[in-house]
């Protein structure tokens, strides 16, 4: 149980002129599932790159189990970002077989279970698959990982039901004591019973950080209409 | 199997995990001194997050419905006493409940009793009804292949 | 780093290996043509024209298609979408660079090679390419002992010379690499950024190389003639120092490309 998993301080983001990310302190721990909710825009998409070092923050610091985003922090960490990241050479079991290549944590045999009960065939190219199937092809090598810390961008965006239902069931599943999840979403309505905590990021600033029980013996309401009211345009 | 989870938007999680595994406690579902299903697998099935539902847990522990043995995990009580009283109260709380809606459509307390006293006669078997009525044993990973 | 180099040279070769196989197919088929000539009269040369049109539209292509894929494999392997699944990896960005660096170095000798055994096999009979092959080999005795007596160091400006052609070749791909990792800073017009900053990147290195040059031009040290004497006699001194020299140009350039490639893809990296 690590306390301190994921460190912000001061976290800043610049981009020309426009503040994405201004001044965020977070210290979340490990075995935790914390949402992070806000509109499109609030900066969600730009605190999961800075958490996996694909952009440097120009103010403040990310550390991820006391380390800075690097090689270490990759490793350790499982990013499904909200865009198809998949190349068009490979076939799924290629793709498969890459995760299980780079990361020591990838369980293959559950890799393949998730294929099949979602019945996908592994030996399709991926440039031929639909986009549903492809975004179920980059859910099954994210969570086939036993990381530390997975961030999930907006997984349940475009995604029907029935497949949503799967992907909350994936990450119950998969729990552990050890890892923490943060799902960035702004369909709070669906995952609130899956969440512990949450974070509500507005124009790039945290303004409430808690659990979601808190929330409801205080306010007396669910999250998701603290959200409206708060987030009312 | 039995009951669905029901959780709605405005109280607690918690809270309401922790009622209903009371009833599935006090209506036999889980029955004395057997052993329950960990958090995990209880958290899976009603799609909660799994520190909600240790929390539930605790609130039974604190409530003495439940204790940990440490080899065995958690089992329900064996003090049945304690099980028919809880089963006493939560009943008394739906015959209030019943009887404050019978009201608001006008009937008094005897006349309320005499209609249920009927309708319980003229559908004598109410549990095979409501076991005609119940879903199919399925669970929630089941019925995701299904619709998948 | 081993692991990306499998995988990159798969994503290329799966691609190349039967183009290859064509071209030399259709090498073959050629010099069969050019040879039988029964066949030329039969049929009035006319198979042998459109032959001769697929080969060099095979050549045209190979040599198009290899350019293209160096260009590619980076710009949409690491700067677009998959650049998702490539950076986020536990591997430094370094190795990503290096990687690709190497594939597309291979990639280009490969095709090179496999031009000339292409050309060798319309051009030569088997004796003559298997002389030409052994002329690299069986030199006659007495230029041996020439090069043996006069130039013994002859092996290591061999090494110096092999050295020098991978790190030009490599100085040029990063030459690619670097615009277009600077291209993919802005968020608009990508493409056109990486050529412009392409073109200026090599007007300013050409610049820097003048002014230098000229600088040390005045500030020239007249070498006394004894030292004069001294270069000539020890002559093969002077060649290697001489390609040192060119290693260590063509090298700085290399560094200069491959420095700010690692440094905008580590610092500045904006996938979208």
């Amino acid at each position: 149980m690590n306390e301190k998993l994921l460190v912000c301080s001061g976290l800043t983001k610049l981009f020309g002129t426009k503040q994405a990310l201004t001044g965020v302190d977070l210290t979340v721990g490990s075995g935790k599932i914390v949402g992070l909710l806000g509109p499109n825009g609030s900066g969600k998409t730009t605190f999961l790159k800075l958490i996996n070092g694909l952009i440097q923050p120009t103010g403040g610091s990310v550390l991820i189990d006391g380390q800075a985003p690097g090689v270490y922090t990759h490793s350790i960490t499982s990013y499904l970002p909200d865009r198809m990241f998949l190349n068009d050479w490979m076939k799924v079991i290629d793709l498969i077989r890459f995760f299980d290549d780079f990361y020591s944590d990838f369980d293959f045999p559950k890799a393949m279970d998730m294929l099949q009960s979602l019945g996908l065939s592994s030996s399709e190219r991926l440039k031929t698959l639909s986009k549903g199937t492809k975004e179920k092809v980059q859910l099954i090598v994210t969570m086939a990982r036993k990381a530390k810390l997975y961030l999930l961008d907006e997984p349940i965006g475009g995604v029907d039901p029935a497949a949503r239902d799967y992907i909350l069931n994936t990450i119950l599943t998969n729990y552990s004591e050890d890892s923490t999840v943060i799902i960035s979403t702004h369909l709070i309505a669906d995952i609130e019973r899956v969440l512990d905590e949450i974070v509500f990021l507005k124009n790039g600033e945290m303004t409430l950080y808690d659990t979601v029980d808190n929330i409801r013996e205080r306010e007396g309401k669910s999250v998701d209409q603290l959200f409206r009211e708060v987030f009312a345009c | 199997m039995g009951t669905e989870w029901k959780i709605t938007s405005d109280r607690p999680i918690y809270l309401q995990l922790t009622e209903q595994i009371v009833q599935r406690i006090v209506s036999g579902q889980y029955p004395t001194a057997s052993r329950l299903p960990s958090v995990r697998e209880l958290a899976v099935e009603a799609g909660v997050n799994p520190n909600t539902m240790q929390r539930a847990f605790a609130e039974l522990e604190r409530e003495g419905l439940v204790t940990t043995n440490r080899t065995a995990g958690r089992i329900v009580t064996e003090d049945k006493e304690m099980i028919e009283n809880i089963r006493g109260q939560l009943a008394a709380q739906k015959i209030e409940e019943f009887l404050e809606g019978m009201q608001l459509l006008g009937f008094t307390g005897p006349q309320a009793a005499k209609l249920l006293t009927q309708y319980a006669q003229l559908h004598p078997s109410l549990e095979e009804m409501k076991s005609e009525e119940l879903p199919e044993n399925k669970t929630s990973a089941d019925k995701m292949e299904g619709a998948l | 780093m081993r692991k990306l180099l499998k995988y990159e040279f798969k994503s290329v070769f799966y691609l190349l290996l039967p183009l290859y196989a064509c071209f030399m197919v259709v090498s073959v088929a050629c010099r069969l043509f050019m040879n039988i000539e029964f066949l030329q009269d039969i049929f009035n040369g006319v198979p042998f024209f459109f032959l001769g049109m697929v080969y060099f539209g095979l050549f045209v292509g190979m040599i198009a298609i290899s350019l293209m894929l160096v260009i590619q494999r980076f710009h949409k392997g690491l700067l677009s979408e998959e650049g998702y699944l490539m950076f986020t990896l536990p591997v430094k960005p370094w190795q990503l660079i290096v990687s690709k660096g190497i594939v597309a170095t291979v990639m280009v000798l490969a095709g090179g090679a496999v031009i000339v055994l292409s050309l060798m096999v319309l051009t030569m009979t088997f004796r003559e390419s298997w002389e030409f092959i052994s002329s690299f080999f069986h030199i006659e005795k007495e230029a041996w002992e020439w090069m043996w007596q006069n130039f013994p160091t002859w092996p290591l400006l061999l090494a110096e010379g092999i050295l020098f052609l991978l790190v030009y070749l490599w100085k040029h791909i990063c030459h690619t690499y670097s615009a277009m990792a600077f291209g993919q800073a802005s968020n608009k017009n990508r493409t056109v950024l990486s050529v412009v900053i392409y073109g200026a990147e090599w007007l300013g290195i050409t610049m820097f190389w003048l002014m230098l040059g000229s600088i040390l031009n005045r500030v020239s040290f007249q070498l006394p003639s004894s030292m004069d004497m001294w270069f000539n006699r020890h002559y093969q001194i002077t060649i290697h120092g001489l390609m040192w020299f060119l290693l260590l140009w063509q090298g700085l350039e290399l560094a200069f490309y491959y420095v700010t490639t690692h440094w905008m893809l580590s610092k500045h990296l904006n996938l979208q």
